[in-house]
């Protein structure tokens, strides 16, 4: 039934299939997501309550804002391997800076963290290494100065909890840490239609020599891209410590693939230029409810990488090929 | 002719959604003959060519090689059969010495159990390249080649390809001049001459001159059908022209009688600039003056259009532009003082493909359609759309991705995408004209015009000898880097071809 609702796309050849043109439409996702509450749902009923619904949201938060980190830099055309490394090593400087600073702690922590995603987006841009080499370099660098700074123990925060424990409460049962996620993309949506920083972002991501040659200071963008990607992942970092109540050098590591996994399930192009922020959320979304479906199939979390790996490969094998059409937000 | 003609065409049809490609072509080639196919982009000639190597086939109508049906699955098949084709992007591979391309895919008995004979595959690789000639040597890697050598590698390549089929081979060259140099396109003529005599030649091309001079026959395409066959001693150019476009070839192709005199104020000062392929290039460019940069393919002259830009460093001289100083850093710094600058490769720097028509168009200026910092989408529209009808792009809708756009239609976009500025004062032009087709070029060449009649200091670098000398008030020669002369350039008092040439080589 769902295919008789598809709105007419504008398609030149009509030889592609519906499901391409839902894609192209960035409705993939959406598609993708109903069938996986369906099966959830069919597996276990009470998962479509609201409590259950409403912990799931709580659960992808912190996927969301790492996969914003992950998406925006991919939107130009990168990818950076850095992102959970850095949110991992935020998460260990909140921690310990949270009992002896108090509130004032969140900020530093995000203003350090914008300013770390700043140094990788300059060495990137100024070597003109790819950014593959420069943010795997900077993974090494994040891990081991997160094993130092904790000590390789697991950092429990105490009386300065009260600065961040506010974001894993709810109103009217709704997290707080999902409206928050929801306000920023929000806000991060409408910064790209209204700004014509969107569009050069996905200049760049299309064609670079091109964006240069239209007088866009590419280099400006791609560095403010890493510099914001660096602050979406220390903002994870906060996310995860309002969460947990602690950190560890590895609290974050394991959102890596699933990040990247998110941003291309949701139907932006590794190649760049295709997508949004919208579908990075989409997508979050669509790997969290999967997490939530695999733990309740009963498939252990130690076990859940292997799938996350599958699903990047995959989904880039699906879709790497196709025409790059204009994006939806 | 009694014998079979080599390949013959019979009211082969094709289409594609929305387009009907083409329309009942009947053409035959003959046993060593040079068959011009020539009409203007979208006239139909690369599907042709696609159907005649078997990458496409027919929706109906039949073709026959020595007078016997056949039916082409694919490349290797139309090989066998003794079609082979020169690919208008080259195909060589780099990492690989000369003589294995030449029989790559083909090697034949060069090749036992998987293991190379080199001494067999470069004597038979050499007779190839002998053919072509220009001292190839089979041994030679190909990565060291220039691209008019390249060429002609691939030249030997789809002769060896086509020796296959038991008749002498069909040869078929796409596009082959469009980016070469002028003595480049002689040395291509030669060869094709020295092919005719071991096989049939079908030349494809949009430049008229070129097909009268090297072809036997002629035919003419338009909106996917054969409109015309032709002997080239028997026609002229403007009767081509007219079977091509469909119109008649006004005299004024270029607009000269809309050449207005430069106004007497300097726009752009350029003095004693020196870069990493030119030296103390001096020259200036009045408002509503248009200059010609004329140099062969290694002259500089490129770069010193880069240069302006912002886009390669200098490491020498100043640029003023209305006295003030100029010397971009990067492009954004020269966009910003009123350049405007059109790349040589329209496809690949020119304009970002996957993007729409509008987008491409307030890519440079996004602050001609904003309030403040915000963009205005009311505003937007209005501009894109008045600037489509403008310079009459033809475009489904603002929204359709620019790739859909025929190559004229994407360069009036790119072009608008700087007229959008209304400060603008120095439009750097970059071969503007390579790859499009005659309409689209007189186009092209109009709005040049109109816009030095609005004062706007044009700095070309033509794609061909007429171009230059045709549209501009100044030609500057160069060689080497440095430029070697200056001549004025008037209505009926133009720079001859020889003088121009003289001294650029």
């Amino acid at each position: 039934m769902a295919t008789g609702t598809t709105p007419q796309a504008t398609s030149s050849a009509p030889a592609t299939s519906k499901l391409k043109q839902l894609h192209h439409l960035g409705l993939a996702p959406v598609l993708v997501l109903i069938v996986l509450v369906i099966i959830v749902s069919a597996y276990d009923s009470s998962f479509l309550r609201f409590p259950s619904l409403m912990s799931l949201l709580e659960q992808s938060a912190p996927l969301v804002l790492l996969a914003i980190a992950q998406g925006l830099i991919v939107l130009t055309g990168r990818i950076t391997l850095a992102n959970a490394g850095l949110a991992s090593l935020a998460g260990v400087l909140l921690a310990k800076m949270l009992d002896t600073m108090g509130a004032g702690a969140v900020p530093a922590v995000l203003i350090v963290s914008t300013l770390l995603g700043l140094i990788i987006g300059i060495i990137h841009v100024g070597t003109q290494l790819p950014s593959f080499i420069v943010t795997l370099g900077f993974l090494g660098v994040f891990a081991g100065l997160a094993l130092w700074l904790s000590g390789a123990d697991s950092i429990l925060v105490t009386s300065g909890y009260g600065n961040v424990e506010w974001i894993s409460f709810r109103l009217y049962g709704v997290p707080i840490s999902f409206l928050i996620v929801l306000l920023l993309t929000g806000v991060l949506m409408a910064v790209m239609k209204v700004f014509p920083l969107g569009r050069r972002i996905r200049a760049v991501g299309f064609n670079e020599r091109a964006a240069a040659f239209s007088g866009i200071r590419t280099t400006r963008v791609v560095v403010l891209i890493f510099a914001l990607s660096g602050a979406f992942s220390g903002l994870t970092a906060v996310f995860q410590v309002a969460q947990l109540q602690s950190a560890g050098a590895t609290t974050s590591d394991s959102l890596l693939l699933p990040s990247i996994a998110a941003v291309i399930v949701g139907g932006v192009s590794i190649s760049g230029g295709v997508g949004g922020i919208g579908r990075i959320l989409l997508g979050s979304l669509v790997i969290a409810l999967l997490r939530v479906g695999l733990d309740l199939v009963g498939v252990d979390s130690a076990y859940q990488p292997i799938l996350y790996g599958l699903i990047v490969i995959l989904a880039i094998a699906a879709t790497v090929d196709r025409r790059r059409g204009t994006a939806v937000a | 002719m009694n014998s079979a003609p080599a390949l013959e065409l019979r009211q082969v049809s094709k289409s594609f959604p929305g387009v009907r490609a083409l329309k009942d072509v009947s053409l035959e080639v003959r046993q060593h003959e040079v068959v011009g196919l020539i009409g203007e982009n979208g006239a139909g000639k690369s599907t042709l060519l696609k159907i005649l190597t078997g990458i496409q086939r027919p929706d109906s109508g039949t073709m026959l090689a020595q007078n016997s049906e056949v039916v082409l699955r694919g490349v290797t098949e139309a090989n066998r059969r003794g079609i082979a084709m020169v690919f208008q992007e080259q195909s060589l591979l780099e990492n690989i010495t000369v003589g294995e391309n030449v029989l790559l895919g083909n090697e034949g008995e060069t090749v036992q159990h998987g293991i190379y004979h080199w001494s067999k595959l470069n004597e038979r690789a050499q007779e190839y390249l002998d053919i072509v000639g220009g001292g190839l040597k089979a041994e030679a890697p190909t990565h060291q080649l220039s691209f008019a050598k390249r060429q002609m590698v691939e030249v030997a390549k789809a002769l060896a390809s086509g020796q296959r089929g038991s008749h002498d081979p069909v040869i078929l060259l796409d596009e082959p001049t469009s980016v070469l140099e002028h003595e480049e396109i002689q040395t291509l003529f030669r060869i094709v001459r020295e092919l005719r005599k071991r096989a049939s030649v079908v030349f494809v091309s949009h430049r008229l001159e070129e097909v009268l001079e090297i072809c036997d026959r002629v035919y003419v395409m338009r909106d996917g059908e054969v409109v015309g066959e032709c002997v080239p001693s028997e026609v002229t150019m403007d009767e081509m022209f007219s079977m091509m476009v469909g119109r008649e070839h006004h005299a004024g192709y270029y607009h000269e009688s809309r050449q207005l005199e430069a106004r007497p104020e300097v726009r752009l000062e350029v003095i004693n600039l020196s870069g990493r392929s030119f030296h103390n290039v001096s020259f200036t460019i009045a408002q509503g003056e248009v200059v010609s940069l004329m140099g062969v393919q290694e002259s500089g002259r490129e770069d010193i259009g880069r240069a302006i830009f912002g886009a390669i460093p200098t490491t020498g001289g100043t640029v003023r532009l209305d006295g003030k100083p100029l010397e971009p850093r990067t492009p954004a710094d020269a966009v910003s003082k009123g350049v405007g600058y059109i790349p040589s490769e329209r496809k690949v720097d020119g304009a970002v493909l996957a993007m729409s028509v509008g987008e491409n168009l307030t890519l440079a200026h996004p602050d001609r359609v904003s309030s403040g910092p915000f963009l205005n989408p009311a505003l937007e529209k209005k501009t894109i759309k008045s600037w489509i009808e403008t310079l009459r792009v033809k475009t489904p809708s603002a929204e359709t991705p620019i790739r859909n756009l025929s190559g004229g239609n994407q360069q009036k976009v790119v072009l608008a995408k700087w007229l959008l500025d209304p400060e603008l004062k120095l439009l750097i032009l970059d071969t503007p004209t390579r790859g499009l087709d005659v309409g689209a070029k007189a186009d092209v060449y109009a709005l040049i015009r109109d816009l030095a009649a609005k004062g706007l200091a044009v700095l070309l670098i033509a794609d061909t000898l007429e171009e230059g000398i045709s549209m501009s008030h100044r030609v500057l020669t160069m060689k080497d880097g440095r430029i070697t002369g200056e001549m004025a350039s008037t209505p009926g008092n133009r720079p001859h071809r020889t003088d121009v040439l003289e001294k650029m080589v």
